[in-house]
């Protein structure tokens, strides 16, 4: 079913997988797909369009795994089409920002904020809210002055 | 003079020639001819007639901003009156609080003329983001205002309102008053409390004005500017003589404070050294852009400032640094929309469901893509060498261009690489397309700077051109003074407005409500 275009796999972290792939994509500007009914196989070039025929699947450096943390972390869904679209954009900005790479930043510190700011702190006294009601009016369901959300504890 | 400036308004109300309630029924009425066709504000407050019928005559002099109407980027907190920040997440919301840049102005004797249009979020380079719509820029309505703040900047540029807030992360005040030929302003980092201003960045967020002259934005900053403890990153310590500056203009009330600060700014460019980065005159620059900012630069040499040009070929890699951490702050700052508290709700049957359905119906894509580029970049597995690569990048940068101010006192270049683009052309682009449009504005929100976008001329197409100018941090009013000298030398083709379809300023004929 599969032709010899495939690129086997190979059991590497994740950072690997990744620093790889940005790498096909920067220099070789090679495109590079993954079949989710392959799992661990990449394709690469002419052999993404097959994988695209065979599943409707995209170009990506991002692995099925990744993309499920991803959507999990971010409390995003995204339907097959959109994912298509993102997957090709997240990859032009990974590329874009390898570029960081090149920077000897040996010794740098990471920079946080663009100020060094005091750690001055107001004191802790108590306020009172100006107003509770509007603040709740915003709420998209309040019972007895509280959010109401679904049953979060197992029945 | 510009007639329908904060100042000449200002004057004419303390003269008596006019009363606010003439200046709340001027905008609304300009608002009311011109802005169906602009589509600058997304919300316009009537209530701004009766408000200015309210305010109390022996305040006149007191109050710094006695009568004169504001617009407000929708992404501001306004108690009472709807913000959306440009998302369907917060169509119906209407804030419990004030943002503090906001208060200040209102405390000052403002009125709250509207809220204007935005990317969603503060997100994107054109309005086009915007849940409900795009902005038209008013010198040409086939092209964008720009972004993220549009809406303020066409407000201010098609005479709907004399002054307006926005905010600026990578160059969302700069860029769109570059692309419609107005003033935009973004202070040194921490200097206006951020409280109340929807995050879409914390560490590159600052809150900017727009205006027509840059003593209107000099005067509007002096009185919004100074640190507030809702906001711990404005508690920064300032150098003593920039502090004592600030705290002698905020004392003073109008017209004493209008007048020192006019006397502030006409220090001229003698003697001052400028240098020109070779970086913002790259391949992206078109050559007009080009043209019109190196006149402007020669321009400043025969009033007898020192121009150099100067290169930092790191600076080419700034949209790689704000790509990252902009995004990954995003990720963090837009997990608070969960339909729980506030803003839209998709009910689900259960919590985790809720979340997600509310997510992806209530944010647009660019917001989407943000989240989950920001959430890539802080994974376990790409922290270190995606995240907080970035950050050492981010100092790097900004140690480069300290180094720079070692020897200059102002760095000058384009505003942005080319006019005013047409609408519509946002859907084609890719993400990193438009990084592009903000390049040359995003090193000074990495390392905190302040920086004045200032009208220098206009392209083949009649488009304005911004010149943007940016000095060490708390150099302020410097780089105010230095736009001002420019303001007051720029021949005559140089100044705004350059013709086009923006509404030319029209004499006063009202007063007393005659």
């Amino acid at each position: 079913m599969h032709t010899g275009h495939e690129v086997p796999v190979w059991h590497l972290s994740f950072a690997q997988r990744t620093l790889l792939g940005f790498g096909f994509l920067a220099v070789r500007g090679e495109r590079m797909c993954y079949d989710s009914s392959v799992p661990h196989t990449r394709f690469f070039g002419n052999a993404c369009d097959a994988a695209l025929l065979r599943e409707g699947v995209a170009e990506v450096p991002l692995s099925p795994e990744t993309w499920e943390k991803l959507q999990y972390l971010a409390r995003l869904e995204l339907t097959p089409e959109e994912k298509v679209r993102m997957e090709r954009e997240l990859g032009e900005l990974l590329a874009y920002v390898s570029s960081l790479r090149q920077l000897p930043l040996d010794g740098v510190s990471p920079m946080i904020l663009p100020v060094e700011v005091e750690p001055v702190l107001r004191a802790d006294v108590p306020e009172v809210f100006p107003s509770r009601e509007e603040l709740l009016r915003n709420a998209p369901e309040v019972q007895d002055g509280a959010f109401v959300v679904p049953n979060v504890l197992e029945e | 003079m510009d007639e329908i400036s904060v100042l000449a308004w200002r004057s004419r109300i303390a003269s008596g020639e006019a009363v606010p309630e003439d200046v709340a029924r001027y905008y609304l009425e300009a608002i009311a001819a011109r802005d169906p066709e602009i589509h600058a504000f997304l919300l316009v407050r009537e209530e701004v007639r009766e408000e200015a019928r309210n305010l109390k005559v022996e305040d006149r002099d007191a109050l710094p901003f006695f009568g004169i109407p504001v617009a407000v980027k929708d992404n501001f907190l306004t108690r009472g009156v709807r913000t959306t920040a440009g998302s369907r997440m917060l169509e119906t919301y209407v804030p419990p609080v004030d943002a503090t840049a906001w208060e200040h102005l209102a405390h000052g004797g403002a009125l709250l003329l509207g809220k204007t249009n935005l990317d969603e979020f503060a997100m994107g380079v054109s309005t086009e983001t915007s849940a409900f719509g795009p902005t038209r820029n008013p010198w040409d309505p086939a092209r964008r205002s720009g972004g993220s703040s549009g809406g303020s900047a066409a407000a201010v540029a098609a005479g709907l309102s004399p002054l307006a807030l926005g905010s600026d992360t990578g160059g969302s005040v700069r860029q769109p008053a570059a692309y419609t030929g107005i003033v935009g302003f973004k202070p040194t980092y921490g200097l206006i409390s951020r409280y109340g201003l929807i995050p879409m960045a914390a560490s590159l967020d600052t809150v900017g004005v727009f205006s027509r002259t840059v003593v209107d934005a000099a005067y509007a900053f002096v009185h919004i500017a100074g640190s507030d403890p809702k906001d711990p990153t404005s508690f920064g310590k300032l150098p003593p003589t920039f502090a004592d500056r600030l705290a002698e203009l905020r004392r003073l009330a109008y017209p004493a404070r209008a007048e020192r600060l006019r006397a502030l700014l006409s220090r001229g460019v003698s003697g001052t050294k400028v240098a020109l980065v070779r970086e913002f005159f790259g391949g992206g620059v078109s050559p007009e852009v080009r043209g019109v900012v190196e006149a402007a630069a020669r321009r400043m040499e025969e009033l007898g400032a020192r121009v150099e040009y100067v290169s930092v070929p790191e600076l080419e890699l700034a949209g790689a640094v704000y790509a990252v951490v902009m995004s990954a702050e995003a990720a963090s700052h837009l997990g608070r929309f969960d339909g729980v508290r506030f803003g839209l709700r998709v009910p689900a049957e259960n919590v985790d469901a809720l979340y997600v359905r509310t997510r992806n119906r209530g944010f647009g894509w660019e917001a989407k893509r943000r989240i989950l580029f920001g959430t890539y970049v802080t994974l376990s597995e790409s922290f270190v060498d995606l995240y907080e690569r970035a950050l050492r990048a981010r100092r790097f940068l900004a140690s480069r261009l300290e180094t720079i101010f070692a020897d200059y006192d102002f760095l000058l270049g384009p505003t942005t690489p080319t006019t005013a683009p047409t609408l519509g052309a946002a859907g084609d682009q890719g993400p990193v397309v438009e990084l592009t449009q903000d390049l040359l504005t995003i090193p000074a929100n990495l390392a905190g700077l302040p920086a004045v976008s200032v009208p220098a001329g206009r392209g083949s197409d009649g488009m304005p051109v911004g010149l943007q100018i940016v000095g060490p941090r708390y150099s302020d009013l410097d780089v105010l003074a230095f736009a001002f000298a420019w303001e007051e030398a720029r021949p005559p083709e140089a100044r705004p407005p350059f013709g086009g379809k923006a509404a030319a300023p029209s004499p006063w004929e009202g007063g007393n409500g005659r």
